[in-house]
């Protein structure tokens, strides 16, 4: 059965040519702290699908959101489950960038021919940066409420642009349903949909030009 | 050690290691994430109450009446007001019927045509008669009726709530 689904399919697609994505060659030397990319792609997915299914249940009104992220935790069968994880692993996702970033850096992965891979990596850092900002306002309880409040203030104090920058980020005077609606959009539209395409450049670039080696060890020929 | 590489390779070993975690890992994602999907169907049972309609004298002699009462509704994580109605039909002032107002095809509201003395639904042309029978249309049964009883005067709705 297995095998003529997959004769079917290596038939139309020729997917054996592809096989070397899964099974291409490690420089020597590499070792656990080179994990920390692929750590982090999978809690993304993680991340997009609890997120999605807890959109199921949330509604980014001041009137409502407090009150159905309550229903998600209380009413809702594994509700609380799925919220704790993706509370944590916005938590872990923050962590591994980081910590995948610092490997990035000592390892001097970061230098010729790889520019390009940082600096899609830094602006994934920035967006996920963005997303922890944006979550962490969706619950509209009070940490969410007066972090946001905070966190837009301090890009108001800005010299000359301020004021334009925070009320551009609330999107009125103070934070409030415009904000809502505005932090919730970034957060489950545009900022997930930039992180996709900059993580598809990231990887791909991240394949083509094959894994750095570590300092002192030879790098893989290229081709 | 050769016999246990002959056993099983080390390359084979990883990738199934690799693969049953990655399974386990999945599948213990993926349970919640189905159960929390069909969390509405895995609901409670809705509870019933009794609800005190109108006096069965002012309900019109074989001209159904569509009596209103306000009850509260949880819906998800919204306690609402709202009212909710009800066809209450006599033929002759001491027998009652009291119908449920969606038609029993697709829960269209229906209304009372006064003039041809039926039960006609806009949505799909479905005709009841004043018993609440299918006269024409697509309903497939007549129109449910609300349990309900006459105390002290009064018609007194069991109606299930969520």
């Amino acid at each position: 059965m297995m095998a003529n689904v997959k004769s079917w399919l290596e038939e139309r697609l020729e997917l054996s040519r592809l096989a070397w994505l899964g099974d291409r060659k490690q420089p020597e030397g590499i070792n656990w702290w080179y994990t920390l990319g692929s750590a982090t792609l999978i809690v993304f997915i993680v991340q997009i699908l609890t997120g999605s299914f807890l959109m199921f249940n949330y509604s980014p009104s001041p009137d409502h959101a407090y009150d159905s992220v309550q229903y998600i935790s209380n009413t809702v069968v594994f509700g609380s489950f799925i919220r704790s994880i993706h509370h944590w692993g916005s938590n872990a996702m923050v962590l591994l960038v980081v910590l995948h970033a610092l490997r990035v850096y000592f390892m001097a992965a970061y230098r010729y021919p790889r520019e390009l891979t940082w600096v899609v990596g830094v602006l994934l850092l920035l967006l996920v940066g963005g997303m922890t900002l944006t979550g962490f306002l969706l619950p509209w309880d009070q940490k969410g409420y007066w972090g946001t409040t905070v966190a837009t203030a301090i890009p108001g104090t800005t010299p000359f642009i301020g004021d334009w920058i925070k009320t551009l980020l609330r999107g009125s005077g103070s934070v409030g349903a415009v904000t809502l609606t505005r932090f919730f959009t970034l957060h489950v539209v545009i900022l997930p949909g930039l992180i996709v395409f900059l993580l598809i450049l990231h990887l791909f670039l991240m394949i083509r030009q094959g894994i750095s080696a570590p300092p002192g060890r030879t790098e893989l020929a290229s081709e | 050690m050769a016999d246990f590489r002959s056993f099983i390779d080390r390359r084979r070993f990883l990738s199934r290691f690799i693969g049953a975690t990655a399974g386990l890992v999945s599948v213990v994602l993926a349970a919640p994430l189905v159960t929390y999907f069909l969390s509405p169907v895995l609901r409670r049972k809705k509870q019933q109450v009794q609800v005190s309609l109108i006096d069965a004298a002012n309900v019109p002699v074989g001209n159904p009446l569509f009596a209103t009462y306000r009850e509260t509704v949880q819906d998800g994580w919204v306690t609402s007001e709202r009212s909710q109605g009800v066809w209450v039909v006599t033929k002759d002032g001491t027998s009652f019927a009291v119908f449920d107002p969606k038609c029993t095809h697709l829960e269209c509201l229906y209304a009372w045509n006064p003039g041809l003395k039926q039960f006609q639904c806009a949505c799909h042309a479905s005709v009841f008669d004043i018993d609440g029978n299918v006269l024409s249309g697509p309903a497939p049964r007549p129109l449910d009726r609300i349990p309900f009883e006459i105390r002290e005067g009064k018609i007194v709705l069991t109606v299930t709530q969520t």
